[in-house]
């Protein structure tokens, strides 16, 4: 049998096509049945599912306003609205196994202890079995407590990382999304290394304000927001490129990458892809274009049936000239 | 288990599902007996093509009879060779006042009230089981009959709402003109609801409701062509009206809306054309460009063959409308208010007649017209503060096809900014899509926004209401006692006074009212305790930043009273909303 071109893993999750969603751009999946043509987006095109980030306890979220565009941009500030752990488990987990489809929660929390509760709750309560991932959100700028401090700090990532992975085991992989809110991204990702994660994938927002010049006043209801979209895709190649480059786990696809921030063509991805990415999320750009996958997957496709590739032999290409 | 055994079961399962099928649609006297019938009786009756046809036409007849007795219409021809005479209460002896070389041919029978004077005279009904080429036939006999005077409506029954789902597509509906569709298990819950006690007689009560059908039609991604881009207002170009033509079915309800891309280059090009000195020039130096949707009400929607003159006289009996269903919609308005720093709004302005844009919709939740009626409404009042109104324009559209009476309250800051030169007769129709050139070089005419709309959409000018800041002057098509000056809230307040004064003195009941508002938050608010004063039931159309548009990127949020244990709880307006009980807000 042709191998599928497009099939690639991250460790032993076999994805059919490297495409993701990112974590709160889809909601929990169902939302997306509302669409004519979801069977042709999410069954075909998508290799895994990223939930929107789930906390222990619920979340009311933050003062509107939440989202203000920006120059190819969006600056949000959403705040993590979330039901909670138990109904997620008990309501919105169970109609996303229809799909068929690798799912993977992302998990935010105030504290290590907390991040560690939420990792024993999926798993005391048989998440594992359903779901193939789970993604450590230590990135998340837009809390008032917690949320950039793991992420900028390496010793308080490497403690997030061991306490999820302490209870979660081999079971589903644990994959340490970093934030781009840091001076050397090398630092962050090779502590989530050492705290045991088995994926990496960045980039999460980088923090932003704008500022309504009429009323005198930031736009967000919490003054900060999270940067997201085509703006800030240089800057996601670029950390994906550094980690690849300089850390050995990423280079030998030990610990493989998952690149995130501003794609939204089938270039994008690929660039994502060879500056050292396995697969690759996309979020903000499939607000503009709900058909996003399917036309990224089309491109890739033609792509590589052209030039006789597969991913696989593509990731990190940029490194190798 | 060898084949024929399984054959043999698979026998015998069809004849005890039939037979299943056949006792839920008898009544219960008779379920029994059906029970118990034996394999060769059902083989029978069920191998009987057309006397089966026949009986299904009696049942739907002596159904449809109940709702038109209820509305005050009788029954003025019945063709006999279409029904199974004394079943299902179906008798044919009585009816004979039309005279049968008069009626168009394929009619089952037609429904007649005497007492309208300006609308309808005749429904003439027909069922669709009699080959493909029936729309076309009937539509042509009847508009033959009808000569332009649009007294006669016609009504086709199908069996279940997927086929009418299907004929209702534009594609279909281009051979079916002025003609409305009814389903099946819709006529069924109707009759069921109006005298159940009739009903009983003639079918088993519906266990389950009717499948929300519509409710599976899904949001669609679609390249539209834009037909026009026309500014409105006197002075100031801050207002434009865009229409638009899709080339699908598109099945929105008021209320709904849509996200438009805002120029016609499809964002790919525009985040990833390679970088040369040009480009970056004319997307970054210069002005910002648009990377989101931008999301918009409907003004209002054309459908296909409903002539507006026709539309205007349009005047069904009111519960057989809550089951009447138009073709879909194949043309639609925007009336968007160009904001001073508005990226997506400037770039809208731009558009020309044969751009093309990429929308999605359509988006929140469906508002079903016919519940109002089921919920007790006997007049709607739309309440709308500028650009607000626009919406509830294709609101009131639907609500004259529902066959509610209607009131309009316009509030604008100027009278000017209501005044513009229409390029092509508001008039017009859309059986000359074809003629679209031609109405299109006309000279363009003086036309003034929402009141126009509203009385081409049947409204009577007596029943529109403006206010202004400051009243200049105005040909007016509405009387002038009408016209207010100050803001519309104070306007619908008075007017509420007035007629309760009315009401007292000729000690009348209360009518229940409901009312739809859209406009600033601080209007929309300002009207909650009026009509909270007055007793009127009052929702609201929310208007939130969006992204996404579909209910995951929870941006949209407004806060509602609805959450855990009484707490309030942050709602998605495009899919909880965009109408919401103005009760639910926290203001
Ligand atoms: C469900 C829904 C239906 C709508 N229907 C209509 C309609 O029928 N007609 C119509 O004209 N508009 C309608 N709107 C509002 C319309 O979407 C916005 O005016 C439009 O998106 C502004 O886009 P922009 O790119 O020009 O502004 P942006 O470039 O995004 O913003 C520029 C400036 O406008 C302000 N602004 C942006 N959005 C709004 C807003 N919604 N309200 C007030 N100020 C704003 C910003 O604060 C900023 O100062 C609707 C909105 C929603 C959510
Ligand atoms: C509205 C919104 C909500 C988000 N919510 C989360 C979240 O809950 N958890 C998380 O890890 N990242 C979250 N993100 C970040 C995205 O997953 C992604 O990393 C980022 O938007 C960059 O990708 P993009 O440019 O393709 O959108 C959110 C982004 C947006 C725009
Ligand atoms: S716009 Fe995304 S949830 Fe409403």
């Amino acid at each position: 049998m042709v191998k599928n071109p497009l099939e690639v893993a991250l460790r032993n999750l076999r994805l059919k096509t490297p495409l993701m969603t990112a974590s709160g751009t889809a909601g929990h999946l169902d939302e997306l049945t509302a669409l004519k043509d979801y069977r042709t987006v999410i069954i075909d095109a998508l290799g895994a599912f990223v939930t929107k980030g789930v906390t222990l306890k619920p979340k009311r979220g933050n003062p509107e306003l939440r989202v203000v565009e920006t120059r190819t941009g969006l600056l949000n500030s959403i705040g993590l609205q979330n039901s909670g752990v138990e109904i997620f488990l008990k309501q919105e987990l169970p109609r996303t196994l229809q799909y068929e489809l690798p799912i993977i929660v992302n998990i935010s929390a105030d504290t290590a202890q907390e991040f560690e509760e939420l990792a024993a709750y999926l798993i005391d309560n048989d998440a594992g079995r359903i779901i193939s991932g789970i993604e450590i959100n230590v990135s998340c700028p837009n809390l008032s407590e917690g949320g950039a401090i793991f992420g900028t700090n390496p010793y308080a990532v490497e403690n997030v990382v061991k306490a999820v992975k302490r209870r979660v085991g081999d079971e589903v992989l644990v994959i340490t999304k970093l934030t781009p809110n840091v001076t050397d991204i090398t630092q962050p990702a090779r502590a989530a290394i050492a705290g045991g994660t088995d994926v990496l994938s960045m980039i999460n927002t980088l923090r932003g304000i704008a500022i309504d010049v009429d009323a005198g006043k930031p736009f967000l209801g919490n003054v900060y927001g999270g940067l997201s979209g085509p703006a800030i895709k240089p800057v996601g190649v670029y950390m994906v490129y550094e980690c690849f480059g300089k850390i050995t786990e990423c280079k030998n696809k030990t610990v493989p990458i998952i690149g995130i921030g501003g794609i939204s063509t089938w270039r994008d991805a690929l660039e994502y892809i060879m500056a050292g990415a396995t697969a690759v999320g996309i979020g903000t750009a499939w607000f503009v274009d709900p058909g996003i996958f399917g036309e990224v997957k089309k491109g890739l496709d033609k792509y590589l049936a052209k030039n006789e590739k597969t991913i696989d032999e593509l990731v990190g290409k940029a490194h190798y000239c | 288990m060898s084949q024929k055994e399984s054959s043999a079961q698979r026998e015998r399962s069809f004849y005890a599902k039939t037979r299943s099928n056949v006792a839920k649609l008898v009544p219960d006297k008779l379920s029994p007996s059906v029970r118990t019938l034996n394999e060769d009786d059902i083989e029978k009756a069920i191998s009987d093509e057309d006397a089966n046809r026949k009986a299904y036409h009696s049942l739907c007849y002596s159904l449809l009879r109940i709702i038109l007795l209820h509305d005050k219409w009788r029954i003025a021809y019945v063709d006999p060779s279409q029904f199974e005479d004394n079943v299902f209460g179906m008798a044919l002896r009585d009816i004979s006042s039309v005279k049968p070389d008069e009626v168009p041919e394929n009619i089952a029978f037609i429904a007649q009230n005497d007492n309208n004077r300006n609308g309808n005279k005749m429904i003439l009904f027909c069922f669709d089981d009699q080959g493909s080429d029936l729309l076309r036939k009937v539509s042509y006999e009847v508009k033959k009959l009808d000569d332009g005077k649009f007294d006669n409506i016609c009504v086709m029954v199908v069996p279940s709402p997927e086929i009418m789902q299907d004929k209702r597509r534009v594609s279909k509906a281009d051979e079916w003109r002025r003609g409305f569709f009814l389903c099946f298990p819709e006529i069924r819950k109707k009759s069921e609801h109006l005298n159940e006690k009739e009903y009983l007689q003639l079918c088993v009560c519906t266990s389950n409701p009717i499948a929300d059908f519509e409710e599976r039609s899904g949001i669609l991604t679609e390249t539209v062509e834009v037909l026009d881009n026309i500014a409105v207002g006197q002075e100031s170009r801050s207002h434009y009206k865009l229409r638009f033509r899709t080339s699908h079915s598109f099945n929105i309800t008021p209320g709904q809306f849509i996200m438009t891309a805002t120029s016609s280059h499809r964002h790919e090009e525009a985040v990833s054309r390679p970088t040369s000195l040009d480009n970056l020039k004319s997307s970054f130096i210069i002005k910002p460009t648009s990377y989101l949707k931008r999301p918009f009400g409907i003004h209002r929607a054309f459908y296909p063959h409903f002539d507006l003159p026709y539309l205007k006289r349009l005047s069904l009996p009111p519960e057989l409308a809550t089951v009447l269903h138009t073709v879909f919609p194949n043309q639609f308005e925007i009336f968007y208010k160009v904001l001073e720093n508005g990226v997506g709004t400037n770039e809208l302005t731009k558009l020309k007649r044969g751009d093309k844009v990429q929308i999605i919709g359509p988006l929140g939740k469906r508002l079903h017209m016919r519940e109002l009626r089921e919920q007790g409404f006997e007049e709607i009042h739309v309440i709308g503060g500028g650009v607000g109104m626009a919406p509830l324009i294709f609101m009131v559209q639907a609500l004259r096809y529902y066959s509610y009476p209607v009131k309009a309250f316009i509030g604008t800051e100027k009278i000017g900014m209501l005044k513009y030169k229409c390029s092509r007769d508001g008039l017009d129709n859309c059986d000359g899509l074809d003629n679209l050139d031609n109405t299109f070089s006309e000279e363009p005419r003086d036309a003034t926004i929402y009141v126009d709309d509203l009385i081409d959409a049947g409204v009577d000018p007596a029943d529109i209401y403006v206010s202004s800041t400051v009243l200049e002057n105005h040909d007016w098509t509405i009387p002038k006692d009408n016209l207010y000056e100050g803001v519309v809230t104070g306007q619908y307040n008075v007017y509420l006074q007035s007629r309760q004064r009315e009401r007292r003195q000729k000690k009348q009941r209360q009518k229940k009212i409901l009312a739809f508002a859209c406009g600033p938050t601080g209007m929309m608010k300002a009207l909650t305790l009026i009509t909270a004063e007055f007793g009127i039931k009052q929702k609201v159309l929310m208007e939130k930043r969006m992204a996404c548009g579909i209910g995951v990127c929870l941006s949209c949020v407004c806060e509602t009273k609805n959450g855990e244990g009484g707490e309030s709880k942050y709602s998605r307006v495009c899919t909880d909303g965009p109408i919401f009980d103005a009760a639910e807000i926290v203001w």
